[in-house]
């Protein structure tokens, strides 16, 4: 969506009255005049009453050729020379298919500071108001941008008129500017607002600013050479991007705040382009950080390490270049990366992207290397052994090229617990994953029928009162390894006097190890229709508690039952780094999260999932949390 | 803040403002009284009741927390006071609440009002006037319940008989009536009988693109006479009806999908070449077949499938085949988690009702949907249809759900090389003979596309890239 703005307006109220005093573009009038003259059907025909109430009643959209047309400058300054009850906060107005949106700022006020105002004389005017003209069916969260550059513009203003009388000075230029213009003879007719750009470095400033927002989209102005003003259009900079797809404000702040510290940044710029960019008192910590080299090879911790900065700092100086368009998040690039083609990867033939790719990569093109991430591959997959240092070092420059333009995103391997079969015939033994856990009541004369609280079973179970109910009409603890014989106890006559506070964690405890079942036919009560013995059964007489109850935490019984009959199960070790990650195997976590949350490395990992292959499934897909795009509603 | 930023809100308030020749701009009526008060009002009376320049058009103004819109309208005759009547019936909402759905109900208003007052000085007579403030309360209310609303006006009920009033009308305004021609106001006279009137406001938003088969968001309105108690009863109906983006584009090879039960229910609601084309959305058929098998004519079925999409009645698929390629999206986790989502899937790609398929199976189909893997492959590593599982459906639900997308295919001529690239010439490298095909392999076209355009199949299209050593093909 084209979210240029039509035009740019200044309106002052004052002793004298509204008046306009600058607008920018200004050459709507001409245009305007003569689509006027085309409607008569031949110079030689009557101008009736009927064909101007004609012309004057069928206007319904205000824009031609991208401006702004059907308002003159008297109409615009009665619009938005507005009322004092509406000074200092938002305006918005729409007429036809035009909104303009601005932020009146009065001056004089009882805010000024106290000092300043003894000390200057008092300016005659009494608002000024910078309104952008936009497009109506713009989304409103453009608006806001808008409106956000409107006030930063107006105060900025504000203080040089309070600092040295700036925008009265410059009220004064235009409107002798509007006088002169006026006074000039029919034929040697100038726009007035050709003088006032000609003479006044306000109307320059906001030329520059309507200039740059329908340029890059980032306004960089400094008023009168001393306040900086500095603004960007997120929905445009993350257009002009090669992917082009539209984001929108919000969801990019959204975005940045699911940074992970195994992510780093890619600059979309040269490092030395951006370094140029930044003001002279722009903050220290960034240039630590964009001093770091191959910053894409190694991850925000790394990098926070390296530049001397903590975590925090990196991310919010990270989230700042993303916002503003000079970097992207990924993972940071390394042989075991699998990439593939992007959804949005721009596959038309003879682009200029193809162009600036054989430049940086003379002898090679575009296409081809894309065709060669159709199917997902990793960097190793790519070198062979037979290539020299200098052609492998290419190929890392042309997959960080093909991120940097979007055309390839990374693919992560997501781990999943098999579902265990649901049986026929009792619809609520289905299987719902997440943790959750429905009843497991079984008809097996032999079961204990433990009723296992469901909250229990959450991953990070904090024992509230409520979970802590239902534990306690089970036996004591003490009772705890013993099969129990009554299939259904009556919980009216095991309700012992309610636990103290300091109590509740043993008894969290005790009705996790309650749902383990500690001998075969326990075991069997948990999935009736299975009876065979199962070498699970070992680790609860072993005593490893912990594994036991870490396993019982994340995993449904019918789960865990799965799990147990896994041979690797067998094995103490594997079964407790497995009892450690399963609550990663729920398909919200990738490797390279597991990796980094629980301090393995990728062969350790995969050799345990290996291991558990029959009751994991795996699959690959993007990581949402860096694509930022897909934030955007 | 009451609502997210650019959801539809309820109305909160509407009332009637006028000129008033002595105090200026004021509210003459308001339900519910004072929500909009006279400080607000005041601040932004500019708006309500503007210059002359830009009257009669739509305008919302967006201050101090209520969005009000309005249709500042005007009548111009030397028998009101200063000239001229100037009135607005605004609509009033939220800040937050998007607006544009309300202004064809807005101006339609308005103009409504214009008539009225132009045939019988309706709102300049302070007895029939006195009904305004009951039909804003039933404008609000309906609208804001049901999205329409139906108005009845009882005219000039004091009036000793048709002809006269009739008589008196045309004497007390004979020159706006002629003067007012090109507003197509249409006036019949029925032996006293029955008046008809009727208005257009088919001057649609320029931002309301689609153009469609869309129905005007505002019927005709009629002014009907009663004879029993010789007054006139004019009634209005209004509509509101949503101003959505754009539907897609819709192509030769896509395949529509009802999403919703409704629109069987609407049943004849919907116009002819619809009704036509309906029974043959079943959901596996892509839109030039169902032109053939309707017997329509192939840019009516796209127009009318862009017109139920625009409507949210379907949704649009790639077409199945045992050649498509899958893949999983980061949505597919829904699945994983959501027991509800788990039931429905289960049940839809069920073949026979009973027993249901093992959710693991289905996890382990989609989950083994990835690059370089047809639908073929899938069913031939895990024959589906052992498990109970209907792989069509399967891919169905996945896509509805956005659990997994399709992967498209994309022949790529390959330029001869780097030295001439700039140049399109598709009968480069002598040996090869110029192809049709070339021409759609600009990256531009996928394979569905191509097979539509030529009638090949995906077979015979697979083999003429295949051997093609010019074309390099990208999965995306």
């Amino acid at each position: 969506m084209d979210v240029n703005p039509l035009c740019v307006i200044l309106v002052k109220n004052g002793s004298r009255g509204d008046q306009l005093l600058f607008r920018y573009p200004y050459t709507t009038d001409i245009t305007l005049h003569t689509e006027s003259k085309n409607k008569r059907p031949t110079p030689y025909s009557l101008i009736t009453e009927d064909t101007i109430q004609k012309s004057q009643v069928s206007r319904t959209s205000n824009i031609a050729n991208g401006k702004l047309v059907g308002f003159s400058d008297k109409v615009m300054s009665n619009l938005f020379a507005v009322k004092i009850e509406l000074c200092d906060s938002k305006f918005e107005l729409k007429v036809n298919d035009v909104r303009f949106v601005g932020h009146p700022i009065r001056l004089n006020s009882a805010s000024a500071p106290a000092r300043t105002k003894t000390q200057r004389k008092l300016s005659s005017i009494i608002l000024f108001h910078i309104v952008f003209a936009l497009k109506a069916n713009l989304n409103h969260d453009v608006v806001n941008c808008y409106h956000d550059l409107s006030m930063r513009l107006g105060l900025a203003l504000r203080h040089e008129e309070y600092r040295c009388q700036f925008l009265s000075t410059q009220a004064k230029l235009m409107l002798s500017a509007h006088d002169d213009a006026s006074q000039l003879p029919e034929d040697g007719q100038v726009s007035p607002f050709q003088l006032i750009l000609d003479r006044s470095l306000l109307a320059r400033h906001l030329k520059q600013s309507y200039d740059e927002l329908c340029g890059s989209g980032i306004v960089q102005l400094r008023v009168n050479n001393w306040i900086e003003v500095s603004f960007c259009l997120p929905q445009k900079v993350h257009c002009s991007l090669v992917t082009g797809l539209p984001v929108d404000c919000e969801g990019l702040v959204d975005g940045l705040r699911n940074l992970k510290p195994y992510h780093t940044f890619l600059l979309l710029v040269s490092k030395a382009d951006l370094m140029c960019s930044l003001p002279p008192d722009s903050s220290q910590a960034l240039w630590r950080l964009l001093q770091v080299e191959e910053s894409h090879l190694m991850p925000f911790f790394t990098l926070a390490a390296d530049a001397d900065l903590t975590l925090n700092q990196v991310l919010m100086l990270v989230g700042h270049l993303v916002y503003w368009g000079k970097a992207t998040i990924i993972y940071p690039v390394c042989s075991t990366n699998i990439y593939v083609l992007s959804h949005n990867a721009p596959t038309i033939l003879n682009s200029q992207l193809c162009e600036s790719f054989q430049e940086q990569f003379p002898g090679s093109s575009l296409h081809a290397a894309m065709a060669e991430f159709s199917m997902p591959t990793s960097l190793s997959d790519k070198t062979k052994p037979i290539d020299s240092p200098l052609q492998q070092q290419e190929q890392v420059e042309q997959i960080v090229w093909l991120l940097k333009h979007g055309i390839l995103q990374q693919l992560h391997t997501y781990v999943y617990l098999t579902p265990p079969p649901s049986r026929t015939g009792s619809r609520e033994l289905g299987w719902c994953g997440g943790g959750q856990l429905g009843s497991h009541g079984t008809s097996s004369p032999a079961s204990t029928s433990i009723h296992t609280p469901t909250t229990v079973h959450e991953p990070p179970p904090p024992p509230t009162p409520t979970t802590v109910h239902e534990p306690s009409s089970h036996p004591p603890p003490s009772s705890l390894h013993h099969h129990d014989p009554l299939p259904h106890p009556p919980p009216s006559s095991l309700h012992h006097d309610p636990p103290p506070p300091s109590q509740l964690q043993a008894l969290h405890h005790a009705a996790v190890q309650l749902s383990h079942p500690p001998s075969e036919s326990d075991l069997g009560s948990v999935c009736s229709d299975e009876r065979s013995p199962s070498p699970g059964v070992t680790v609860g007489v072993t005593g490893e508690d912990s594994v036991v109850r870490t396993l019982d935490a994340t995993l449904t019984p019918a789960e865990r039952e799965l799990v147990m009959k896994v041979e690797a199960a067998c094995n103490p070790d594997d079964l407790k780094l497995f009892a450690k990650l399963c609550i990663y195997f729920r398909g919200k976590h990738h490797l390279e999260e597991m990796m980094y949350r629980v301090n393995l490395r990728r062969s350790q990992l995969l050799h345990l999932i290996d291991k558990f292959r029959p009751v994991l499934l795996t699959c690959q897909h993007i990581d949402p949390s860096i694509t930022l795009y897909t934030h955007t509603k | 803040m009451t609502e997210e930023f650019g959801k539809e809100g309820p109305i909160r308030s509407i009332f009637l403002s006028e000129f008033h020749h002595t105090v200026g701009p004021k509210i003459v009526y308001q339900y519910p009284e004072n929500y909009v008060t006279k400080e607000v009002f005041d601040a932004v009376s500019y708006y309500i009741i503007p210059k002359p320049e830009i009257l009669k058009r739509t305008i919302t103004v967006n201050v101090l927390g209520v969005k009000i819109t309005g249709y500042p309208n005007e009548i111009q005759n030397p028998n009101y006071a200063r000239n001229a009547l100037i009135f607005n019936l605004c609509f009033v909402c939220d800040s937050m609440a998007r607006t544009v759905h309300y202004e064809p109900a807005v101006k339609k208003l308005s103009e409504y009002l214009e008539n009225l007052e132009l045939e019988n000085g309706f709102l300049s007579d302070e007895g029939s006037r006195g009904q305004m403030p009951g039909i804003l309360q039933h404008i609000l209310e309906e609208l804001n319940a049901t999205g329409k609303c139906t108005v009845s006006i009882t005219l000039s009920d004091q009036k000793p008989g048709p002809g006269e009033s009739e008589r008196r009308g045309m004497e007390r305004r004979p020159s706006l009536l002629s003067e007012r021609k090109h507003q197509s106001v249409e006036i019949k006279l029925y032996d006293g009988h029955e008046r008809r009137m009727s208005m257009f406001s088919d001057q649609r938003q320029a931002d309301m693109g689609f153009r469609g088969f869309r129905k005007s968001s505002v019927s005709e309105s009629k002014v009907r006479r009663k004879s029993a108690d010789g007054s006139t009863t004019s009634v209005l109906h209004i509509k509101v009806v949503g101003v959505w983006p754009d539907p897609p584009l819709v192509q030769d090879h896509h395949v529509p999908v009802l999403i919703s039960e409704r629109v069987y229910s609407r049943g004849d609601h919907w116009d002819l070449t619809t009704q036509q084309v309906l029974p043959y959305i079943d959901g596996y058929a892509h839109v030039a077949k169902i032109a053939a098998a309707a017997d329509v004519e192939t840019n009516l079925v796209k127009a009318c499938v862009e017109n139920l999409l625009y409507y949210g009645q379907v949704r649009l698929l790639p077409i199945f085949q045992y050649s498509n390629v899958y893949t999983v999206t980061p949505g597919l986790q829904k699945l994983y988690s959501n027991p509800c989502l788990q039931e429905e899937c289960q049940r839809a790609v069920a073949k026979n009702c009973d027993p249901q398929p093992q959710l693991s199976d289905i996890l382990t189909l989609y989950y083994s949907m990835t690059n370089g893997v047809t639908v073929r492959d899938l069913c031939i590593r895990f024959n589906p249809q052992s498990l109970n599982i209907d792989e069509r459906c399967l891919i169905h639900f996945g896509l509805q759900h956005s659990l997994i997308r399709r992967l498209h295919c994309f022949p790529i001529l390959v330029p001869p090389d780097p030295s001439s690239s700039t140049e399109d010439s598709p009968s480069h490298r002598s040996g090869h003979r110029r192809s049709v095909i070339h021409s759609m392999c600009n990256g531009q076209h996928s394979f569905d596309e191509i097979c539509c355009k030529f009638g090949l199949t995906y077979k015979e299209l697979h083999d003429r890239v295949e051997r093609d050593t010019n074309i390099l093909v990208l999965w995306k």
